[in-house]
């Protein structure tokens, strides 16, 4: 998979459930606290993300991600492993 | 959806068994008759706590095999009673909390469920009982918070939060409270608390520091998570008492260190749903008494009908909520 399909993956599930993007660009240099998501919305963001590509990470390597860029890059590092 | 609610003979429960908001379905669930000291309720609203946010996101692991089922604040029309029932009947309007009132009927012990006082509407009264229990519980049963004292109160705008607000403003307390965004910091003002601080960093430890001239508080009731908890406990004074109402540290097996408790602090966290029921049942009658006489009053509260349901789980996910959620089922049906 390509990361540009993980990218959009992400992208629609953090417009689906952060709200007030209607109409944004996303940044993905920004992280999604950076767009008002609670830690709550960034949970479902992630596992909705996950169970869409496939794929199940730790908690604790999640923790390390800063921004969006970062969580496309470990979903893409995870889907080349499976 | 809401008109097969209101049908006696499709009768439904909330369930998921997918996690996420998007995953909440009702889906027809029969009614169980009341045996022994059970009351059978015809649900009208239901108070949505966190703990229900949590397991539809598979946050928290589900307490019951699949379906996922969710339930806590209840208020509704008494249906049918069991045998042993001697203290309500058929029609009474009642108030309580269960572990599956997410649903069309419920059936539950008579003991976790008291009158609703005739001045509360049925979603002022689905506001009352988990809110208020855990804020007394935790300030007075286990803090046992003194006139005077000092008392931390995280996320004070919601639900648990504004309950201890309360209390705390009852028992003659001085407040320091967070809420995680500026309208909210604003509302805790304008109640006329004079420290209020931001949630979502984690400066409001150093401020207290300041504050308190580097004393700390006597109580801390916590819900933050991670950092913003081992920061809470350093807030804490001699002989402090920590509460933990969060569930997220809990359940990770997150580690504290002993140094926090240095000065004869205390460490101790709460469950209400493990407290004895008659403690719990003889809690809410002194809020109840309260809150009949004016000296409480009931939460704020968003309402959402039960086709909202999936927004009602939103708004709290998101911590964009002030007080409590309320979800309506029955809506239109006559008292």
């Amino acid at each position: 998979m390509e990361k540009a399909e993980i990218r959009a993956v992400v992208l629609r599930h953090v417009r689906e459930n952060v709200d007030g993007l209607e109409g944004v660009d996303i940044d993905t240099q920004k992280s999604m606290a950076d767009y008002s998501a609670s830690s709550l919305d960034i949970v479902e963001v992630v596992s909705a993300s996950m169970r869409e590509l496939e794929i199940s990470i730790p908690r604790t390597r999640l923790s390390d991600v800063k921004n969006i860029d970062e969580l496309v890059e470990l979903f893409y590092q995870v889907k080349q492993q499976v | 959806m809401l008109d097969r609610l209101h049908t006696p003979s499709s009768l439904l429960r909330l369930e998921s068994d997918a996690p996420g908001v998007s995953g909440l379905k009702w889906r027809d669930h029969p009614a169980r008759p009341p045996v022994g000291d059970e009351v059978q309720v015809r649900v009208r609203a239901v108070g949505l706590n966190l703990r229900d946010v949590l397991k539809a996101l598979a946050v928290l692991p589900a307490s019951s095999p699949p379906p996922v089922i969710f339930g806590g604040d209840v208020a509704g029309t008494v249906s049918a009673v069991g045998p042993d029932v001697v203290d309500k009947r058929p029609g009474d309007h009642v108030m309580g909390s269960g572990a599956d009132t997410f649903a069309s009927v419920v059936t539950l012990p008579s003991a976790t469920l008291a009158a609703k006082p005739a001045s509360l509407s049925f979603a002022e009264a689905a506001t009352i009982p988990i809110a208020f229990l855990t804020a007394m519980y935790a300030l007075h049963h286990v803090a046992r918070v003194q006139r005077g004292e000092r008392v931390l109160i995280h996320a004070a705008t919601g639900g648990v939060g504004l309950a201890a607000v309360q209390l705390c403003e009852q028992a003659g307390a001085e407040i320091f409270a967070t809420a995680g965004s500026e309208p909210k910091r604003a509302l805790l003002r304008a109640r006329g608390i004079r420290h209020v601080m931001d949630s979502r960093t984690l400066d409001f430890a150093d401020e207290i520091v300041r504050v308190t001239g580097g004393a700390g508080v006597d109580v801390v009731l916590n819900s933050l998570y991670g950092e913003f908890l081992q920061r809470s406990l350093q807030c804490l004074g001699r002989f402090g008492r920590f509460v933990e109402l969060g569930k997220r540290d809990i359940f990770e097996n997150t580690r504290v260190g002993l140094g926090a408790f240095a000065n004869n602090q205390t460490f101790r966290a709460v469950d209400l749903e493990q407290v004895p029921r008659e403690h719990g049942t003889e809690l809410l009658r002194q809020v109840l008494s309260d809150i009949e006489r004016g000296a409480l009053q009931p939460l704020p509260r968003h309402e959402f009908c039960a086709d909202q349901v999936a927004r009602a789980f939103r708004l709290m996910r998101s911590a964009r909520h002030v007080g409590k959620v309320v979800v309506l089922l029955d809506a239109n049906q006559e008292a």
